[in-house]
């Protein structure tokens, strides 16, 4: 049976053109996705998969039964005094309202991967606001696309293809041709390397090139022949390039946000794009790394007004990143009970919160084996959100989309991870009444 | 440009030198991450995520080649890598996301919610020491074990 | 002033929030009220009398009551927040939201404190003797508007991020702050002893004196001296009148 207009539930592109070829619920062939996403599509029948819930004995893991697992998971989440619900975002918007609720439920703390990531975005975005467009509108009408600490060859595959760089839009009939597409890194990436003009950034020092940029923008002048090691010619060049385009686009990657300056360099980068907007039309548009990791800020915000790091230990939401947030609240070990869904903290955690994830009880709701599994005292079998279930995502562009799904999980006691959270939301309002 | 005779020296007093290190994402490690290979199939993971890409010059200046291994040091820990020729400028390295790289990446958010990922200052030299695997990495933290 | 004194005996594992300590929730209380006065530890209420030891006496008045804190608390948040007379000493360290919101008052700490001291304050004085953390007097996130009035001086070193949108007060540190001081400032004083890097970003009003030598970022443009100090305006790029001086 071949699916069509299937999404690949990956990175922040949401590609949603994908053909899937499915015999006897296994995927024979995968069209149209890039190395990520069709490597993602064979997760379902990884070696690694996990197919039972299992607990932890010692060094190994025995299998328990599915009301086991619930029953142990819910019970670890209402004793705990600093329980931390983390992940969500490989998953649907559904999932994450009732994950939600559960951290609301226990009076824990919530976050997901953009605490650490575009979240230093969305502090910038609250302090300046975000001149933004859509996907759409970058394919049919930008004529200048400017990759910033992005180096989206490697990190969203498809996205020049698919987006910014070849399609014929509307307004771009020649494609790439109608195109000038400016990269600006530490290090000449691979999308540097297909750009029409390469700009090499002293590391650190993005902040001082975006406000000698708005200086060159006025006709103003400095009296340095360099700033973050590149010339003032070139960078009245760039304000220039800016400044006449017909419809500016600025994607902007984790380089700029992780380097010193952090959503200092975010907000300068937003201000600078509003002024752009006194001669040109201008648009910033965050490159999220995973696939509905921008329906996490939506969904948090829809049900706290807050976007992400939220705790809910006074039985109100409350915000302060920095001090609410997963890394430093793992790192100050504030946290004594955690469940991690759809995320691999013990992978791309520091060294000091991985060091606290193995000290406290933690809960991993996961499709396959990972770091973090192999860390946890209990092992819930994932659902792959977006192929075994349906899921409401949001695209990079904050665009709301529907996946569809198109195949079945490998066990039948759950249908989603939406179902799989709301039968331990369940659970703990039972162990809560029960101790009334 | 340094010449062959002094990489030896080079390895053979341990030359370290300073680098800014970047860490992030690439296809090959983004294919492993997603495919959920990361424990059966630990090989391809240990290949694509515990590797250095270094400036050729600067290879040259500790004395490593390519695919020899180098120890990558902070002030929180060192790790031990294997070392890729990469497009990087003097004094920077790129280590791709995961196990590898956080051992050694603080903690520290500087009150932003976000560590040090990209930009803290490092030691590389060569070593004759190997890369050790996703497991051998996780044993270490989980006590007891 | 009548005095009480709260000696730390036990610090809960995950920390603890202390906003109910400031003199307006002590005063016309009895000791007895006092050790009954609700903190917070994570998603758990604590009394008072199971952290503290107690001695002292509580005034009629919040004005006329201080409150001396011994121990470490370097990992209590929220002390004195809110407060608007009366005056708190701690005898050691602190931790986060130190005086948040604070109208009046005196909290003095003789040793380190931690990030957030003073966040849209109006009035009052805060001293650190020690060091102190980030965001000092500034807004809270996706606010605009920070310090509005009071005092603060640390004297030793601080972080990054001091009297971001600052519009109006003083903030003084004597010894170094990292990066970034008096981003979005529109009125207001701020003095530092030394100073790493970036300040003044998107400055449109107000002052930062800066005690030693530095090399002014390309978006001040240099406009005099006063006395021994080398003056600069800016930021440039946002057309602000924002002044940065520096001892030459």
């Amino acid at each position: 049976m071949i699916y069509r207009e299937v999404t690949c539930p990956v990175c922040g592109c949401g590609c949603d053109d994908i053909e899937v070829e499915v015999e006897d619920n296994t995927i024979k062939n995968v069209k149209d996705a890039c190395g990520i996403g069709k490597s993602k599509f064979g997760e379902i029948g990884s070696l690694d998969r996990v197919l039972k819930p299992m607990k932890r004995e010692g060094k190994d893991f025995v299998e328990i039964s599915w009301g086991e697992a619930i029953d142990a998971a819910a019970k670890i989440l209402v004793e705990a005094d600093h329980p931390l619900i983390y992940g969500f975002s490989e998953n649907s918007c559904e999932a994450m309202k009732v994950g939600i609720d559960i951290a609301e439920r226990i009076r824990g703390f919530v976050d997901s991967q953009s605490s650490h990531c575009h979240g230093l975005t969305i502090i910038a975005e609250q302090r300046t606001g975000l001149p933004s467009c859509t996907l759409g509108m970058v394919m049919n009408y930008a004529d200048l696309i400017i990759y910033w600490g992005s180096n989206a060859m490697d990190s969203h595959p498809r996205h020049m293809s698919r987006f910014s760089t070849y399609p014929r839009g509307i307004y771009r009939k020649q494609g790439r041709r109608d195109r000038k597409i400016v990269v600006l890194d530490v290090r000449k990436t691979c999308t540097a390397k297909i750009a029409n003009h390469f700009i090499q950034i002293e590391p650190n020092k993005d902040f001082e090139l975006i406000s000698a940029l708005r200086i060159a923008l006025d006709g103003g002048e400095i009296k340095q022949e360099k700033i973050a090691g590149v010339t003032w010619e070139e960078i009245k060049k760039l304000a220039e390039m800016m400044k006449n385009c017909e419809y500016g686009v600025t994607f902007v990657g984790l380089g700029l946000t992780h380097s010193a300056g952090k959503y200092n360099n975010i907000d300068n980068l937003f201000s600078l794009a509003k002024k752009l907007n006194d001669y040109t039309r201008f648009s910033v548009i965050p490159m999220r790394g995973h696939y509905n990791v921008a329906g996490f800020n939506e969904v948090m915000t829809w049900r706290s007004g807050y976007p992400f790091a939220v705790d809910y230990f006074r039985g109100y939401p409350r915000y302060n990143p920095g001090e609410t947030s997963v890394i430093d609240m793992l790192a100050r070990k504030e946290v004594d009970a955690m469940l991690s869904i759809s995320a691999d903290p013990g992978a791309h955690f520091p060294r000091k919160c991985v060091e606290r994830m193995a000290e406290i009880p933690l809960i991993s709701i996961e499709v396959a084996r990972t770091p973090t599994t192999e860390l946890a005292e209990l092992i819930i079998p994932g659902v792959i959100s977006g192929m075994e279930s349906e899921a409401t995502y949001y695209r990079l562009d904050n665009v709301p989309l529907t996946a569809k799904k198109f195949l079945d999980p490998p066990f039948t006691q759950t249908s989603s991870d939406e179902k799989t959270l709301r039968m331990i939301y369940n659970r703990i309002v039972e162990l809560q009444e029960g101790r009334v | 440009m340094i010449p062959e005779s002094l990489q030896g020296i080079s390895r053979m007093f341990k030359i370290k030198i300073k680098v800014t290190l970047d860490s992030g994402s690439t296809t090959k490690q983004g294919i492993v991450m997603r495919g959920g290979k990361k424990i059966v199939r630990k090989d391809e993971y240990r290949e694509t995520s515990s590797i250095c890409l270094m400036n050729e010059e600067d290879m040259k200046f500790i004395g490593v080649v390519e695919s020899g291994n180098v120890k990558l040091e902070t002030d929180v820990g060192s790790v031990v890598l294997k070392v890729v020729k990469g497009d990087c400028p003097r004094g920077l390295v790129f280590v791709p996301k995961g196990p590898w790289v956080n051992s050694v990446i603080d903690a520290d958010t500087f009150e932003s919610g976000s560590p040090h990922f990209k930009g803290m200052t490092a030691e590389v030299q060569a070593t004759d020491k190997r890369v050790l695997e996703v497991d051998e990495l996780l044993r270490a933290y989980k006590p007891g074990e | 002033m009548k005095t009480m004194t709260l000696k730390l005996v036990r610090m809960p594992d995950a920390g603890l929030e202390a906003e109910n300590i400031r003199p307006e929730s002590f005063a016309g209380k009895s000791v007895d009220e006092v050790t009954n006065i609700e903190l917070f530890s994570g998603n758990k209420t604590l009394r008072l009398r199971e952290v503290f030891e107690v001695e002292g006496n509580t005034a009629e008045n919040a004005g006329e009551q201080h409150i001396i804190l011994e121990g470490d608390l370097s990992r209590v948040k929220r002390i004195g927040e809110s407060m608007t007379c009366g005056e708190i000493t701690i005898k050691g360290d602190v931790g986060y939201h130190l005086g948040e919101n604070m109208s009046g008052g005196i909290i003095t700490v003789e040793g380190n404190a931690g990030s957030w001291i003073g966040t849209d304050m109006t009035g009052g004085e805060i001293t650190i003797k020690g060091n102190a953390g980030s965001f000092i007097g500034c807004a809270r996130r996706g606010m605009s508007d920070g310090m509005g009035g009071g005092k603060i001086t640390v004297e030793g070193d601080a972080g990054s991020e001091v009297g971001d949108g600052m519009h109006g007060g003083e903030i003084t540190v004597n010894g170094n702050v990292d990066s970034f001081v008096g981003s979005y400032m529109k009125a207001g004083v701020i003095k530092v002893g030394s100073l790493g890097s970036r300040p003044g970003y998107a400055m449109m009003g107000g002052k930062i004196i800066i005690q030693k030598r530095f090399e002014m970022p390309f978006y001040f443009r240099e406009t005099g001296k006063e006395g021994d100090y080398a003056c600069h305006e800016g930021d440039v790029g946002f057309k602000g009148k924002g002044v940065i001086q520096a001892k030459e």
